[in-house]
Formats: structure tokens, sequence, C-alpha cells
């Protein structure tokens, strides 16, 4: 029996996100050898190892390799599953060979199982809606009522949609030719989804919103380093790194921290290095995707030292790009805010009246709170005013509440386009 | 200074509910629990019980009656306990509060009476 929290005792750290990690890795690996159907019994053996290591953790040591011990414990609790089911001897053996590998960090295994449950996800008959809580959950090891803090929604939606899409999955896994055809442009679509419910700053779970994002960039990677990854899974890959590298100083005591107030030197130089090293593979298509206009755009944030060096002509022009492949009102607004940066604000209240005349974005916070500080830098006070008073009017959530509360001493950031 | 006993109560079934990130929260907060009580000069000791729901030994008639138990059912298990040292009950419950187990279970907390008192 060792002292419990003695103090001489050497404490492991626990690397960050390891359970959350272990569990996605076991889940893909039982996956990948014995098919989808097969996902409620990973699921069950790593909680199983999770709630014996919380059991047992406190009281003794952390083991000196927590990831192995999770391993090692989910697998055979995994293979005495498989025994009561008498699956056979064949899978059983499969499996623990494969999990072996992954258990002494075989890398290749790890990843080759990740991309693999991955494009599985992409060949879902499943809207993204459906598909990004199943993937937050199976990929990510999410639990349901984090992914709805996250998300803004209905616990019960939540596991609803989880329980259809794993359902799905499983019928989907039966056979090759059941399969829809490996539609990647759903995998970035559930990607970005993610990435700008990670963004969105409200009054959900900040901690939660960044492991989502997290999630997004970690997703995007695993795409990315495959062979055959295409350019637009690079341009995605490059704007996760680029958006999640800023992440360190978007927040203070609690308050959301707009561009430019935000401290540059807490960016995440190797996320940022990585962006640019993904926005290179990227170049190489012809027919640039709207991640690459937007990564594009990101590349320009991160590459000013101050945000009085930002290229904002050049970020006008990537936006009006963007247009054209995604012409919402959402890109319009951001244009708008560019052209006002760039010091052009006569153009950008002429895009805010069109976009006021055709009045989509009139039930959007965010969209009077716009108008109010470009109207406040043409020096339009009262009309600033009243503008200000429509977006507080409409119930931003309260973390834009504060920032607007504070005024326009400083211009905001863009808002993520959704 | 007197001994007081914890017993850490919980039901499995809400312990499984558990995301890993939870639990890897827990866990790092229960560690860090520990080293604190330890760092105080309170605790005396702690053990893990096994999984295994242990017997129930009882005197039937004549003979010695065992059972499983004391459990019959899976929803309530001891999963372990902490002997620590501590001012009176009042003291002992603060310290039995900030531990992390509180929130996924419940703590039984009995003073250990001394010899000779």
């Amino acid at each position: 029996m060792a002292e419990p929290g003695s103090p001489a005792a050497e404490v492991p750290v626990l690397v960050d996100r390891l359970f959350r990690r272990t569990r996605s890795r076991l889940v893909a690996g039982v996956v990948r050898v014995l098919g989808p159907g097969r996902i409620d019994l990973a699921e069950d053996a790593v909680q199983d190892a999770m709630v014996r290591a919380l059991r047992t953790w406190p009281f003794r040591r952390i083991p000196e390799d927590p990831a192995a011990w999770l391993m090692r414990t989910a697998r055979n609790r995994a293979i005495d599953m498989l025994r009561r089911d008498r699956t056979g001897h064949e899978a059983q053996d499969r499996l623990v060979v494969h999990l072996e590998l992954l258990a002494s960090g075989g890398r290749a295994e790890d990843e080759a199982d990740g991309r693999h449950l991955l494009e599985l996800c992409s060949t879902l008959p499943l809207a993204p809606d459906a598909l990004v809580p199943l993937v937050l959950h199976v990929m990510g090891g999410l639990s349901a009522r984090e992914i709805a803090r996250a998300l803004l929604l209905p616990e019960a939606t939540v596991a609803q949609r989880i329980v259809r899409g794993k359902r799905v999955l499983r019928g989907g896994g039966v056979g090759p030719a059941r399969r829809t055809p490996r539609n990647e442009a759903v995998i970035h679509q559930v990607i970005y989804l993610m990435l700008t419910e990670g963004h969105t700053p409200a009054d959900a779970d900040e901690v939660l919103r960044t492991e989502v994002a997290r999630e997004a960039l970690r997703l995007a990677l695993l795409l990315a380093s495959g062979r055959g990854a295409t350019p637009a899974s690079h341009a995605l890959a490059a704007l996760c790194c680029l958006t999640v590298a800023r992440f360190p100083a978007r927040e203070s005591a609690g308050d959301l921290v707009m561009l430019p107030s935000q401290d540059r030197s807490r960016w995440d130089t190797a996320l940022v290095e990585e962006g640019f090293r993904q926005l290179t593979r990227a170049a190489s298509g012809d027919t640039p995707s709207r991640y690459h206009f937007e990564a594009a755009i990101a590349a320009e944030h991160v590459r000013a030292a101050t945000l009085a060096e930002t290229n904002w002509d050049g970020i006008v022009d990537l936006y009006h790009a963007l247009e054209t492949i995604d012409p919402s009102p959402v890109v319009r607004l951001n244009r708008a805010i560019a052209l006002a940066m760039a010091g052009r604000n006569r153009e950008g209240l002429a895009v805010l009246d069109a976009l006021s005349a055709e009045g989509q974005l009139a039930e959007w916070p965010w969209f009077h709170a716009s108008r109010a500080w470009l109207l406040h830098r043409t020096g339009l006070e009262s009309s600033a005013a009243s503008h200000l008073w429509r977006a507080m009017a409409l119930g931003p959530p309260a973390a834009h509440r504060r920032l607007l509360e504070r005024g326009f001493d400083a211009p905001r950031e863009d808002p993520p386009s959704s | 200074m007197r001994d007081y006993l914890l017993l850490l109560h919980e039901d499995p079934s809400e312990t499984s509910r558990l995301s890993p990130t939870e639990m890897q929260a827990l866990i790092e907060r229960y560690i860090a629990w520990g080293r604190e009580v330890a760092e105080a000069g309170r605790m005396v000791t702690g053990h893990k019980l096994t999984e295994e729901g242990g017997r129930v030994v009882r005197r039937s008639g004549g003979a010695i009656a065992v059972t499983d138990g004391p459990y019959v059912e899976a929803r309530e298990i001891v999963g372990g306990l902490y002997v620590i040292r501590a001012e009176d009950y009042e003291d002992a419950v603060r310290i039995a509060g900030s531990c992390p187990h509180a929130e996924i279970g419940w703590i039984e907390v009995r003073e250990i009476e001394a010899v000779g008192d």
C-alpha cells in the first residue's frame, strides 16, 4: 500500500486529454478490426478501464505510463467481452494483435485507424448537423452532456442524434456495397462546423468550445496527413491551425478579447508554423475551396505583427473571392468590416446598407453592432447609438454584451463566418 | 486530534456516465486532494477496496454463514476508505467535504474511538 499523496512521491502529471485520446484510439482500433458493428464493445471496454483508473489511482501512484495502463486494461476488458460473446478466436486474435501494436505506441496504426473511422463516418447518410455530434462523440470522446453544452443544444437532442448515428454507423459497416461513396466534402463540412462552433463565443462552456475546436484541428490534421490528401484538406487544416493558434489570446479573466486587443505574443507559434506549412501544400490545386480563402484570411491576420500592419486591402479581396463561392450575408458583413479596417468606411457602409435592405441579418445582434461601429467610425454618432441599442435589444450572449457595453474604443474582430 | 474513518460510497451507474475528460479531471483533483491532506499532516492511511463485493459473515444457528455482500445489488458500493486526523467532527466533515469523491458519490464519516478515552 502506497501512502496516498505522500509528498515525496513523484506524481506523474497526466497528459492533457489523455483519457479522451485513449478512448478515441481504442474505439477507432476496434472499429477497424471488428467493424463498426462492435463500436459499443469498444466504448464499454474503455469506460470500464477508466472507471477502474478512477477507483484505483487516487490510492496509489499514477502508473509510470498511464496511457499504456489504460490501453492494456481496456484491451483486456474488450477481449473478455468478446470471449463472452463467442465471436470466435480469429476476431479475438486479430484484435489482440492490433491493440498490442497500438499500446506499444504504434503511431502509424493509430492514424490509420483514425482516418478509417473518419472516412467511415463520411459515408453515412446523415446530415452534417447529425454527423457533428456523432463525430464529436465517437472520435472525440465527448459525452452527450458535453456536446450539448458546447453546441447549445438540449442534451436529449444530442443523445438522440448520437444513438441514431451509431445505428446508421452499424448498418453502414455491414459491407462496402452498402456504403455511399466516400464524400470528402461532408467530412470537410463537419470539421468546419466543429471549428466554427468551437470558435463562436457564447454563454456556453468556453473550455468545451475550445475542446470542440481542438478536436476539429486534430481531425483536420489527421485527414491532411493521409495519402492522397486533397488541396482542400490542407487548406482546411491550415484554417484550423491558424484559428486555434489565436485561442490563447482570446480570453482574459473570463472575458472575450477581440483581435485588436489581443496579446499577439500569446499566439501558439507551433500551430502558426503548421498552418503555413499546410497552406503551402494547399496551393497545388486548380480550383480553390472556400477553406483556401478563409485560411488565407486567417494567415493575413497571423502574419501581421500589429493590427495596424494588417493587410486589410488584401483581406477585402479575399472576402470578395470567398463571396464567389459563398455569397452569404455573413461573408459580406465580414467584407464590410475589412473595408472599414482598410479605411474604406463608405464602401463598407454601402455593403451594410445593401444587407440591411435584404433583411436576412435583421435578427442578428452582430449585424447591428457592426453597423453601429461603422457609423461611429464615419462620425455618425446618433445613428450609431440607435443601432447599438438595436443590437442590445436582440439579446446578444453575455460575453458579447459586455464587449458592446464597453463601447467602441477599439475596433472589433471580424465575427466568425458560418 | 482524533482519527476519523471516511468510507467512500458510490453508485456505479453514476460513475460510468462520466465522460473521459470528466474522469481524468476527477482523478487529478482526487490526487491533489490526497496530497494536500497528507501535507497538512492529516492523512493516516487510505485503501482502495477490491472490485468484488466482499463477504458477510454471520452466525446463524450454531454455524457460521457466509454470504456475498454486503450489497445485494450493484447500486451502491464502497470503493475505498481513508483514515484522517481531525480536531472534531466538524473539522473531519470539512476535510471530507473537500474530497472530490463527494461529487460522484457520498462519504460516510465515522469517528474512531481512541483507546483510553
